[in-house]
């Protein structure tokens, strides 16, 4: 038979290591060493990965709970099927190896919503036959159950034969949460006039509220000492560079800020609502031609919700 | 010259760490599946490795089903892995999952037989399995004359074409500068990482790095491709701090310590229109087309 990792206990490694993990990159892609399987890397965790497993098969657990087949030839059969979804062991250990990593580093992706299981019933309306399945799987921790029964005893070999050889088809509609890029941008600029542009601006003691920061760099911007180009790779969104340009201001506020402020000690007089924190320009900025040509890649990602579709075998093993 | 800074301008010039899409340029067969060899980043192969099985059982009335699998022989596999092992390469697969890539997906069964009431399941995500899961699958009631009729024929003629289609996101690179060892300039710079050094023991190690890690041009005249790649790796990988010398930036080679290197990359994006049939036929392989959509 073959052995599969039973998602059951992948599901207790998962959470396990919940709270170190954050959530799959779906639009990153992960060298697989040519294995067809989907492998994304985590967020957060550098070396940590997960994977779509790719089709629900029958599952043994404990050797307690497994599929079930009574069948007497010619006369009856009931066929009790216990599925879960699963990914071949071998196949995630040649995966693991081609990233020089080990199994545990790998978690499945939890499906967030079943729905619409759809099973190649050539049987229905048939009278002699009772076949239920559920309308969802769940997410990965739990079993599929599917019942046959048929008093029928050439339907009852037949099923016997298909079952035995192969099994029944179905599929099923699933999503998953995941996170995708919302903007990949490089941004080039010229710190050394962005920060003579901030001297001039400046309150007294070089002081500025984040809310001006952020109204300067949008002018910086707007007079092309700051540029935006979009980077085309298969991650990137197929959003404009306008709308991608307008979700990056606060990252780029931080960039700069980061660079050329530090955290004001003394507040100047006037109301402080809605104006931000307050920050000192530094005036120990030191110029230089690398600062003159500054680059940075710039993105960040949404959660986002995916849907997809998943093969359900019915067979014995 | 070459006019970089008109390329520049054109598309997809990074510096390293490339997530490229498939690379049209060197698309060759790899058993049924169709491979894109990229110059730098992933290359990729299709995930349609499409075949059929027909079958019936029972006696008065049988049941038949026509099956399409997805999924890989051993050989294939082993072919796949020669290429990671032999060249190096990092290869990946796609499927409905990578959106960027792969989109509108169109699955149908063609020509079928002549059957009543045909159930019909198809997944349209391009998901490829091992190799017991139907991928997409049709079942159908006959009588016992008509299955035997339909056994023969699907050794012979065929059962009608199981067609898939899809728009693939794709590239075509006509110039390409960089090294191919992947860590290899992580490895040559990471020793250098805290300690400052004059401008001669810089060139020194950057001198190292073209060397050693294998220089990879087209487009490009020899002596452009090794000025370039050598402005491009002290760009890339060094600072200068005034009095203090040159220092190597270590968080770039943090993040480049598996990406091939390429100062530049120089492609055109592009959308094909792809298709791939499958004759439902005993032993039939799939075909694959791609056609330019134009942007």
């Amino acid at each position: 038979m073959k052995k599969v990792i039973s998602r059951a206990v992948l599901g207790m490694v998962a959470l396990m290591v919940w709270q170190a993990q954050a959530w799959p990159v779906i639009d990153k892609l992960v060298e697989t060493g040519g294995e067809p399987i989907k492998v994304y890397p985590d967020q957060e965790n550098n070396g940590s990965y997960w994977y779509i497993p790719q089709t629900i098969d029958p599952v043994t657990w404990d050797s307690r709970y497994k599929p079930a087949l009574s069948y007497t030839r010619g006369k009856d059969l009931t066929f009790i099927f216990r599925g879960q979804a699963s990914v071949d062991r071998p196949m995630l250990e040649r995966v693991a190896k081609a990233l020089n990593t080990d199994i545990s580093k790998f978690t499945p992706i939890a499906y967030d919503t079943s729905n619409n299981v759809v099973c190649q019933n050539v049987y229905l309306g048939n009278d002699k036959v009772t076949w239920l399945y559920p309308g969802h799987i769940g997410n990965y921790l739990e079993y599929v159950p599917v019942s046959i029964r048929t008093t029928d005893g050439e339907i009852a070999d037949e099923m016997y034969s298909l079952i035995t050889s192969g099994g029944f088809a179905c599929t099923v509609d699933v999503t998953f949460k995941a996170v995708s890029t919302a903007y990949k941008l490089q941004m080039t600029a010229d710190m050394n006039q962005v920060f003579h542009r901030f001297e001039a601006g400046a309150h007294a003691e070089g002081f500025w509220w984040e809310v001006d920061i952020h109204t300067m760099i949008q002018n910086l911007y707007r007079d092309g000492i700051i540029t935006f180009t979009k980077i085309e790779d298969v991650d990137a969104p197929k959003t404009s560079l306008d709308q991608q340009v307008q979700a990056v201001w606060d990252d780029v506020a931080k960039q700069i800020t980061a660079m050329l402020f530090r955290p004001a000690l003394k507040l100047p007089d006037g109301a402080l609502a809605g104006r931000g924190k307050p920050w000192s320009l530094r005036l120990d900025y030191q110029e230089s031609t690398e600062r003159a040509h500054y680059q940075a890649t710039l993105d960040s990602h949404n959660i986002t919700s995916k849907s997809s579709q998943i093969a359900l075998r019915l067979a014995t093993q | 010259m070459k006019p970089i800074y008109l390329a520049l301008l054109v598309i997809a010039a990074q510096a390293f760490a490339q997530t490229n899409p498939p690379e049209l340029g060197v698309q060759s067969q790899l058993g049924r599946v169709a491979f894109y060899k990229a110059f730098a980043g992933y290359s990729y192969f299709t995930p349609t490795a499409f075949s059929s099985q027909f079958r019936c059982v029972g006696v008065s009335e049988p049941l038949c089903q026509i099956n399409v699998y997805n999924s890989l022989t051993d050989d294939e596999k082993a072919q796949i892995q020669q290429l990671t092992q032999s060249e190096g390469l990092k290869i990946v697969t796609f499927s409905s999952i990578n959106s960027k890539i792969v989109s509108n997906i169109n699955e149908n069964f063609v020509n079928l037989p002549n059957v009543t009431n045909p159930q019909i399941l198809q997944l349209n995500t391009l998901d490829m399995s091992s190799g017991n899961v139907p991928y997409a699958s049709v079942a159908f009631r006959t009588d016992a004359g008509s299955a035997n009729s339909l056994k023969s024929q699907y050794q012979t003629a065929g059962l009608g074409t199981y067609s898939v289609q899809f728009q693939l996101h794709a590239q075509k690179t006509s110039a390409y500068l960089g090294l191919a060892k992947p860590g290899c300039v992580s490895d040559t710079l990471s020793p250098s990482v805290g300690k400052g050094l004059w401008w001669s023991e810089a060139a020194q190690l950057i001198d190292t790095a073209v060397k050693t890690c294998g220089l990879e041009s087209f487009g490009f005249r020899p002596d452009e491709a090794d000025h370039e790649l050598r402005l491009n790796l002290e760009k890339t990988f060094f600072k200068h701090v005034f009095l203090h010398g040159y220092f190597v930036k270590e968080e770039v080679l943090t993040d480049v310590r598996d990406a091939p290197y390429s100062a530049y990359d120089i492609a055109d994006p592009t959308d094909l229109n792809c298709r791939v049939d499958l004759d439902l036929r005993a032993g039939a392989v799939p075909v694959y087309r791609c056609a330019g959509a134009g942007k």
